[in-house]
């Protein structure tokens, strides 16, 4: 299992070069780890289904006794498996997608590789530690991947609402994480599944639930965190046929499948859950019905679903519980199909919106077929796998042991909506007589359309020998889950009767939606709308608010002249060293001897620095006075027994100088030091509060312990012989990282303004 | 020499600000090195100021020598003089270089 993610990392390493290097070959290379994954996990698939499934681990953070432990079982392989496969079709489908512009090919391919790292790290993991660095992982790289074309504004927005808003849930999740491993006294996911009763009886998990929910939540899109996902339809096509079909949105659907057994009778489980999945499931069913754009369509029926899973996971019952594992699998074939079918539509003719596309059938034919046989599958007609996934959910809903009734009458809404959306998508656009919207010719008609061709295929398939292919695989799944299956297989022989009608009348209520789709919308626009938009409003709203407040505090503290800032700082500083001068007495001069001449020469050099400084006429006269500083002090810091010090100084000091001298070569600024005796008062005045000061804090010839401590420590522990290098490499070392961070941002900043902004994309 | 290095310290924070103080860009930037360089004395005289050994366990011992300089508050310098760079080229460019939209400092004549 470190074998495959090491295999995607690597990928995403070399994804760049690769697409430059080979061009149009890369179609060939690009999806070759996926496959490699997949094959893997391939031949791990009879581990994996017996019993507890492999584990794997090595020892991360020792003193924290955290492992980097990772465990494949039917739940996870099931996750990965949609992960490995449906990433390897997306990179086709995309080197189709982008072909003629190899830069956002291998952008595209290197941050998917990436992602697809963490995902297939986030269903691997076995601790729960582990687990959110990767889903922090997913958040930044999906972030990445919907701004993909980040010179367009609205790409910018979406990318940023959904980190804002997935990554405000992970944190949340963090905590929440805290909590349950307190709770449970481990951090490993396989021990604390088996604390189940302890975790429910103790105080920590009503709060450790609501945090964790936050957490899956964001990710999948629930009502009221569902406004993210229409926002990050500005990504190109194959960044949503991977992230909003198959696996970013699963991730929080694959927590709480996970989690299961450990957090998952108690009543409040239930009740949370099955609100919040059914409100999002028809939340989701109206919005997408009310949409023109089909891209977005499809994005809110993904809402719907994820929906569907979340009220199915809070049923919690054996069949419900198979029920989702299925329809997660059924939609992630059918959604990433047409995601990329809709990709190709927009390529071909420009065009997204479903009242204005005719008649694609004629000139597209095989992509008609494939939408078609995917959109049979989104509304679950036989014999495709849909249908089960379908047959299956309803079972679950009328077996449920509360409100059964509602349950079902609240699913059978929003699946007509749904049904009439896969007609929208699947079939609307390419039928109807008389003018069929132009087409342009196609580019890459092979990369474009085999994958969702495949992945539809796929459906019927799998739709044709459930029980062999599928069956195993859900039950050990269930079972991981702490559920028992009462059968082995998907489905009876025989549906019972409420079933069967339930899943005709259904189909028969989705076409009637389509028939009277205008009218139904002037019906119930308000709704929808106040559903799409509110959330998203209450966001926006509440990010104004909040950068209001700090340009608003950035005026109170900073908008004067400088000069009265330091003032303040100045008088500040004169004013506390004052008060303690007088509450302890000045403190005396620190002398143990009187210092060697070329001691006074330094110090006299120093010394003539500074004030040349403050009285040079000419900018190189200021700059040569900064050079004797700098070397100045770099010399004393070797005499008092600080090599290492006086190597930087100097270094630093040369760089300063230089960088200064091409500033001044490039502006030509004024120097005009201006005399003044209020400032000269204020200077003097802080200079000898800094004096005092120093005095003061000179100690008395004693080690101090923390110092001693460290120099013993530094031979035998660290195994360094230069005590300084030993204290900033290991013993500070993460203050030596930020030190780094400083710099690089630094780096960064004076970059960006010496070439200035770049230039807004038109779009 | 502890008590003189205070005097050095105080002599270039009274520089560094007496041009901070000031109007043009120039001399703030210059103030905030001086600054910098009177803020890393500071910390630097906390060893005391002697002339004692540098803080290197010597061949064959387990600790440096008793009467070594203090380790810590060089290794605090060293962190401050590299932070204190980033600092100044940042402050430097962002001072002097004139932004895009922004007319660029009036010309003298050469």
């Amino acid at each position: 299992m470190f074998l495959a993610l090491l295999l995607l990392f690597v990928a995403a390493l070399f994804a760049i070069p690769a697409c430059r290097r080979l061009g149009r070959g890369a179609v060939w290379v690009l999806p070759l780890p996926f496959v490699g994954v997949a094959v893997l996990l391939g031949t791990r698939l009879p581990d994996a289904l017996h019993e507890e499934g492999i584990r794997q681990s090595v020892p991360w953070v020792r003193g924290l006794s955290l492992d980097f432990a990772l465990r494949l079982d039917g739940l996870s392989w099931l996750f990965a498996m949609l992960v490995a496969v449906i990433g390897a079709l997306v990179l086709v489908h995309a080197s189709g997608y982008f072909r003629g512009d190899s830069r956002l090919l291998g952008r595209f391919a290197a941050l998917t590789s990436l992602f697809a790292t963490a995902m297939l790290g986030l269903v691997l993991a076995d601790d729960l530690f582990v687990l959110f660095v990767f889903w922090e992982l997913t958040s930044i790289c999906s972030f990445l991947l919907i701004g993909l074309k980040h010179e367009h504004q609205d790409a910018r927005d979406g990318a940023l609402r959904a980190l804002l808003v997935t990554g405000g849930g992970g944190i949340a999740m963090l905590i929440g994480f805290v909590l349950l491993s307190q709770a449970a006294d481990t951090s490993s996911i396989s021990v604390l599944l088996q604390r189940g009763d302890l975790i429910r009886s103790s105080s920590l998990y009503v709060p450790a639930l609501l945090l964790i929910l936050a957490g899956a939540f964001t990710k999948s899109a629930q009502v009221p965190f569902h406004y993210w996902l229409p926002g990050a339809m500005a990504a190109p096509a194959p960044v949503s046929a991977y992230l909003h079909s198959a696996t970013l949105v699963n991730a929080g659907v694959y927590l709480l499948a996970r989690l299961h057994p450990a957090l998952g009778v108690r009543p409040e489980w239930h009740w949370i859950l099955g609100h919040v999945g059914a409100v999002t499931m028809l939340v989701g069913a109206a919005m997408a019905f009310g949409q023109r754009d089909l891209k977005r369509m499809l994005a809110d029926t993904t809402i719907a679903g994820l929906g569907t899973t979340v009220l199915l996971l809070g049923i919690g019952t054996a069949t419900a519980l198979r029920a989702a594992l299925v329809f997660v699998a059924v939609h992630a074939l059918y959604k990433a199909a047409l995601f990329m079918v809709v990709g190709i539509l927009d390529k071909r003719t420009g065009l997204r919106d479903v009242d204005r596309l005719r008649g694609l059938g004629r000139s597209l034919p095989l992509l008609f077929l494939t939408a078609l046989v995917a959109a049979m599958s989104m509304a679950g007609l036989p014999p495709l796998v849909g249908a089960i996934a379908k047959e299956l959910v309803y079972e679950a809903k009328l077996g449920a042991p509360e409100a059964p009734g509602v349950l079902a009458a609240v699913g059978f809404s929003a699946n007509a909506l749904m049904v009439a959306c896969a007609v929208l998508v699947g079939l609307r656009p390419f039928i109807g007589r008389g003018e069929a919207t132009r087409v342009e010719p196609a580019i890459a008609p092979v990369a474009l359309l085999l994958p969702p061709a495949l992945l539809a295929t796929t459906g019927v398939l799998l739709g044709v020998v459930h029980e062999g292919l599928m069956a195993p695989l859900i039950e050990a799944a269930v079972r991981v889950m702490g559920a028992e299956p009462a059968t082995a297989e998907l489905l009876a022989d025989t549906a019972p009767t409420a079933v069967s009608w339930l899943a005709k009348g259904t189909l028969f209520a989705g076409v009637v939606l389509f028939v009277f789709r205008s009218r139904a919308l002037a019906w119930s626009g308000v709704l929808r709308r106040g559903a799409r938009r509110g959330p998203a409003r209450l966001h926006d709203g509440m990010m104004g608010a909040v950068a209001a407040v700090a340009s608003r505090v950035a005026d109170v503290s900073t908008r004067r002249p400088v000069a009265a800032s330091v003032a303040i700082v100045g008088v500040a500083v004169v004013v506390i060293t004052g008060r303690a001068l007088v509450l302890g007495g000045l403190p005396p001069f620190p002398g143990d001897r009187v210092p060697a001449a070329h001691e006074f020469v330094l110090v006299a050099l120093v010394l003539a620095g500074a004030a040349s400084a403050v009285f040079s006429r000419t900018p190189a006269a200021a700059v040569i006075a900064l050079g004797v500083i700098g070397v100045g002090t770099g010399l004393l810091f070797l005499l008092l027994g600080g090599p290492d010090l006086a190597l930087t100084q100097v270094a630093v000091d040369a760089l300063a100088v230089l960088l200064l001298l091409l500033v001044l070569r490039r502006t030509r600024p004024v120097l005009g030091v201006r005399k003044g005796w209020l400032q000269g008062g204020l200077a003097l005045a802080v200079g000898a509060g800094f004096m005092l000061l120093t005095w003061a804090a000179i100690p008395d010839g004693h080690l101090r312990p923390v110092s001693q401590q460290l120099s013993e420590l530094s031979w035998p522990v660290a195994y360094g012989r230069n005590v300084v290098n030993v204290i900033l490499v290991d013993m500070r070392a993460l203050d030596t990282l930020g030190e780094i961070v400083v710099l690089t941002a630094a780096a960064i900043g004076v970059v960006a303004l010496l070439r200035g902004g770049r230039q807004e994309a038109r779009t | 020499m502890g008590g003189w290095l205070g005097i050095l310290v105080g002599a270039l924070a009274a520089s560094g600000t007496y041009l901070l103080l000031q109007r043009e860009r120039l001399p703030r930037a210059l103030g905030l090195i001086l600054m910098s360089h009177a803020a890393n004395l500071l910390v630097f005289a906390m060893a005391g100021g002697q002339r004692l050994a540098a803080p290197i366990v010597p061949e064959g011992a387990s600790a440096p020598p008793a009467l070594a300089t203090d380790p810590l508050p060089q290794a605090l310098v060293l962190t401050a003089i590299v932070i204190g760079f980033a600092l100044q080229a940042f402050a430097l460019v962002a001072l002097l270089v004139p932004a895009s939209g922004e007319p660029a400092q009036p010309e003298e004549v050469a």
